[in-house]
């Protein structure tokens, strides 16, 4: 069947499979014996998570206020540790942006690697340079963190705009010009840029990840956008106003939770600290950039555990102020937070509780569960027609079995501050 | 501050509400019809399908000469006889080597479909219990080819499967409930308290009762063994006896009228008729001396104004006539079985219609002669062939849908090779009710049976020959006067009738006292009305 059907027909096979869950929920309402509780979350699930698809929908930002004849100054911040010669092309790629070469710069910092990343940086500031791109190389002897590398960054800058580029992500061209344009607009502190997986076809786990990252920011940022409260510009690729961030640098570098210093989820927390002074932190669509992924299991793990415990710390700290932003945004960040922290209750109580001591099978939980994964691998298919579609559904999958436990896990070690990284 | 462009926020609102609008009112749909989600099988799409089946059937009957479905003037007269249905589950298929399901009275959905349309092209259609009663008081006037449709127990797999089908084909029913089971907010196998709500709010279906405790099996001795409710006292095993008739009397009494109450609380239905759980009226009795049918039909009395029973194929009369009267307990059933196609059940429900006089008969096969259960009848060469069985001595047999017939001449045309009796009985209502001449070598009687007592009313001896080849008897029935006839000439006359036996239909029996040796043809039947 002709392509364009098939894309048509999965967004009414989309609003079929919203429209099954909804028809579940008042099944599963009556299942649950009209137990409150229980219901409530599994009602609030769906809700959720179907709020985030609309909201979604609705963010466009305003073209008015956005002048794409703005051209302020940027500088590119590169921290790099171990990077190889993946930072040569990260620090190109940011070179040959088309913008004028007057108005940017790049300044990559070499916290302490033990390989040639040092010489890769100065090998591609010639090649910079040649072309007429200033690059500064920062290098530490000593490994002190991602965060004092972007610190460091912000204080090497006397530019407008701050863009960090993680050292093994690479952007296009017009990346730039996609993130200065919303700088007009003196509101905004920062701009989320819209990574994709750049080793996507890798392997499964790529794979998934691939499809988990495209829903996670044209669904679940572009949700937080409509309201300027994107809740954690990424590491990969954002854009910072540098007046702004100046103000909070310290604070943020000395960070401490439970008494012990914040090392990770660095880029969440910036933008918490921004969120938390009343600023607004979008979510830039067309500002792309390509980053690369965990391609074995155990790294994926790792890295999905630095993010729960970051989203941890940084949720319950945005708790405290949250409630200022717009009502359906508060409202639903709220709702973001403690639906995940029961989920593992509710889980237990419907694969374990109610089968074994009740003798009631899950298949509302189990079927309910199956729904939201297909719509999700549905929708994905839908905006993109990516036959990867599938393996969205996969990671939903993985998530219940594997990452739902991660949570409890992360907060328990929440003071365990070890980096935990590759 | 929201992020949202104008112009394009006008456009996705317009573009979402249609979306949220068909999801809204596809979700009250849902709400609305929630049982039937909650309880869907997928077998039960069979029975939707009915809905484009009917329609396309009366599309295409444009197409063809004639009607499809049976109307027009048939219907228009009225009803002498209403037959009653009686079905229970309707599965997705009958395992009919299974002995559990040809045991049952359950139907494939298939079936159950089969027969509710063939009976509608038929120009059959399901009356309301109301109008039957209505109609069985002498009331109300029904069109020909009404008939009352049961099920019994109140089976969520009765009412899911047949709802659409009677939706479509515009046919009532009638569920008898279980209301121990049933009276409930939620149950897994039975019909439960919104279902039955929903039902009533149909217009389709009338809830009436089945039983509260008395659809289950007690036990009725020290060992245990299980029987019906109803019929039987129930083993005490903690005093170690039979429960008394005074303590039997109150239980039977309480479960009648907890069946009635929790009809009338729960769901504000004052029920007027009972369906014996499994027919069961106290035939059976296994430890009641004498039988406990005057107990449990009274007590039915005491609640309800008609009770149902069951019986099998081959029993007298399948229509229930209206006997204003009489009261209408023990209103017969058919239990329709999964053996029989839709044609199968229409011609029965057709040979048990009322006949019309004159009437005459050379085929038999089709007209509805219905054995007593005692002997066995044939249809060979198109005669009524009667004979006995191997360990038996007589046999009768009686012309269903012809229980109103009133003053006729009722004459046959035989050849009877052997055996000592041979009876026409008319004016036949039921086993214990009708007129028989009696003709033998030695004598001719006029008898009647007036409530199961056999009368004698006239008689004559004398030396009776009868041909060898074919030759005629005959009954005549004009109001209270009764003539035996031989080749054509009365015999004997009566004008003592008992006046109950007023109306009633016509039969034949045979009999001689040894084992196996009557023997019966009948080759011609004529019955012609007599002026009232």
């Amino acid at each position: 069947m002709n392509r364009t059907i098939w894309r048509a027909n999965s967004w009414a096979i989309f609003f079929l499979l919203i429209y099954v869950v909804l028809a579940l929920k008042i099944i599963t309402f009556r299942e649950l014996d009209h137990n409150i509780f229980f219901g409530i979350y599994s009602v609030l699930v769906s809700f959720y998570l179907l709020s985030r698809f609309a909201l979604s929908f609705f963010y466009e930002p305003p073209t008015v206020k956005f002048d794409r004849g703005y051209e302020p100054t940027v500088t590119f911040g590169v921290p790099a540790k171990n990077e190889g010669e993946n930072i040569r092309e990260t620090i190109l790629r940011i070179a040959r942006s088309d913008y004028p070469k007057n108005k940017f710069d790049i300044v990559a910092v070499n916290d302490g690697s033990t390989d040639s990343t040092l010489a890769e940086m100065l090998e591609a500031q010639k090649i910079a340079r040649s072309e007429g791109v200033s690059v500064r190389v920062m290098d530490w002897k000593e490994n002190k963190g991602k965060r004092e590398g972007m610190a460091e960054c912000v204080k090497q800058s006397s530019n407008e705009i701050v863009i960090f580029i993680d050292s093994d992500s690479f952007v296009e061209e017009k990346t730039t010009r996609e993130f200065v344009k919303y700088f007009s607009d003196p509101s905004i502190a920062a701009v989320a840029g819209h990574a994709y997986v750049a080793n996507a076809e890798k392997n499964m786990l790529t794979k998934m990840q691939a499809v988990r990252y495209y829903i996670s920011f044209t669904v679940n940022k572009a949700a937080e956008a409509l309201f300027g409260s994107v809740t954690c510009c990424s590491g990969c690729c954002s854009a910072y106003r540098r007046s702004y961030v100046v103000k909070i640098i310290n604070a943020w570098l000395h960070q401490r939770f439970l008494g012990v210093r914040c090392t990770y989820g660095d880029d969440r927390s910036l933008t918490n600290f921004l969120l938390f002074r009343g600023y607004n932190c979008i979510f830039g669509p067309d500002a792309i950039a390509y980053t690369f992924v965990p391609e074995n299991f155990r790294q994926f793990l790792r890295q999905q555990l630095r993010w729960k415990k970051s989203w941890f710390r940084e949720s319950i700290l945005a708790c405290t102020f949250m409630w200022r932003r717009n009502p359906i945004m508060s409202a639903s960040f709220y709702l973001g937070v403690f639906l995940p922290l029961l989920a593992p209750i509710v889980f237990i109580r419907a694969v374990l509780w109610m089968p074994f001591f009740q003798g009631r099978s899950p298949t509302f939980y189990v079927i309910g569960f199956i729904l939201m994964a297909v719509l999700s691998g549905v929708y994905y298919y839908a905006r993109t027609g990516d036959k990867k579609w599938a393996y969205g559904v996969l990671f939903s999958t993985l998530y219940a079995l594997v990452l739902i436990w991660q949570l409890p896990y992360a907060i328990v070690n929440i003071r365990d501050s070890r980096w935990g990284t590759r | 501050m929201i992020y949202l462009k104008q112009s394009a926020a006008f456009k996705k609102t317009f573009l979402i509400i249609p979306i949220f609008l068909i999801l809204g009112i596809g979700l009250s749909y849902f709400y609305a019809n929630q049982n039937f989600f909650y309880n869907f099988k997928p077998y039960y799409l069979k029975a939707y399908a009915a809905y484009f089946e009917y329609a396309s059937d009366n599309i295409m009957s444009v197409f063809r000469r004639g009607e499809f479905y049976a109307g027009g003037a048939g219907l228009n007269e009225k009803a002498q006889s209403v037959p009653v249905l009686v079905y229970h589950g309707i599965l997705p298929k009958i395992d009919e080597s299974n002995s559990e399901a040809s045991e049952g009275t359950n139907v494939s959905i298939d079936q159950f479909k089969d027969h509710m349309f063939t009976l509608k092209r038929a120009g059959w259609n399901a009356v309301s219990i109301e109008d039957f009663y209505l109609f069985m008081q002498g009331k109300k006037d029904l069109p020909k080819k009404s008939f009352l449709l049961t099920f019994d127990d109140g089976r969520k797999e009765s009412y899911y499967p047949a709802d659409p089908i009677l939706s479509a084909l515009n046919f009532r029913a009638v569920m008898f409930a279980i209301t121990k089971f049933s009276l409930l907010p939620k149950s897994y196998y039975y019909l439960t308290t919104p279902e039955l709500k929903q039902m009533i709010s149909s217009g389709r279906w009338e809830i009436e009762a089945h039983a509260e405790g008395a659809h289950e099996f007690i036990p009725i001795n020290e060992n245990g063994d299980r029987s019906f409710f109803l019929p039987n006292r129930m083993w005490l095993f903690d005093q170690g006896r039979l429960e008394t008739m005074d303590e039997y009397k109150s239980r039977i009494k309480g479960d009648l009228a907890a069946v009635k109450e929790g009809l009338k609380n729960t769901l504000g239905v004052d029920a007027i008729a009972f369906a014996f759980p499994s027919g069961e009226f106290g035939e059976n009795s296994e430890n009641i001396p004498g039988g406990p049918e005057d107990v449990i039909l009274n007590f039915s009395k005491e609640n309800f104004k008609m009770t149902f029973h069951q019986f099998g194929l081959g029993e007298r009369f399948r229509a229930n006539y209206p006997d204003p009267g009489k009261d209408f307990f023990t209103i017969k059933r058919m239990g329709v079985r999964f053996e029989w196609s839709g044609e199968e059940l229409v011609k029965l429900l057709e040979q048990g219609n009322a006949k019309k006089l004159p009437f005459k008969d050379q085929d038999f096969a089709d007209s509805g002669w219905v054995s007593t259960g005692w002997g066995i009848i044939d249809f060979m060469n198109n005669t009524l062939y009667m004979h006995p069985k191997n360990d038996g001595t007589g046999v009768a047999a009686v012309l269903d849908g012809t229980r109103h017939w009133k003053n006729y001449i009722f004459s046959a045309r035989v050849n009877w090779p052997k055996g000592k009796n041979v009876y026409l009985w008319a004016r036949y209502q039921d086993d214990d009710n009708y007129v028989a001449c009696n003709f033998s070598n030695k004598l001719i009687h006029i008898e009647q049976t007036v409530d199961g007592e056999l009368g004698v009313i006239k008689g004559e001896s004398g030396n009776y020959t009868f041909p060898e080849g074919d030759f005629t008897l005959g009954i005549l029935v004009d109001g209270r006067r009764a003539e035996c006839m031989i080749d054509g000439k009365t015999v004997l006359a009566t004008d003592f009738l008992d006046s109950s036996l007023s109306t009633g239909g016509i039969g034949v029996k045979a009999w001689d006292p040894i084992l196996d040796n009557s023997e019966i043809i009948i080759k011609e039947v004529n019955v012609d009305a007599l002026a009232d």
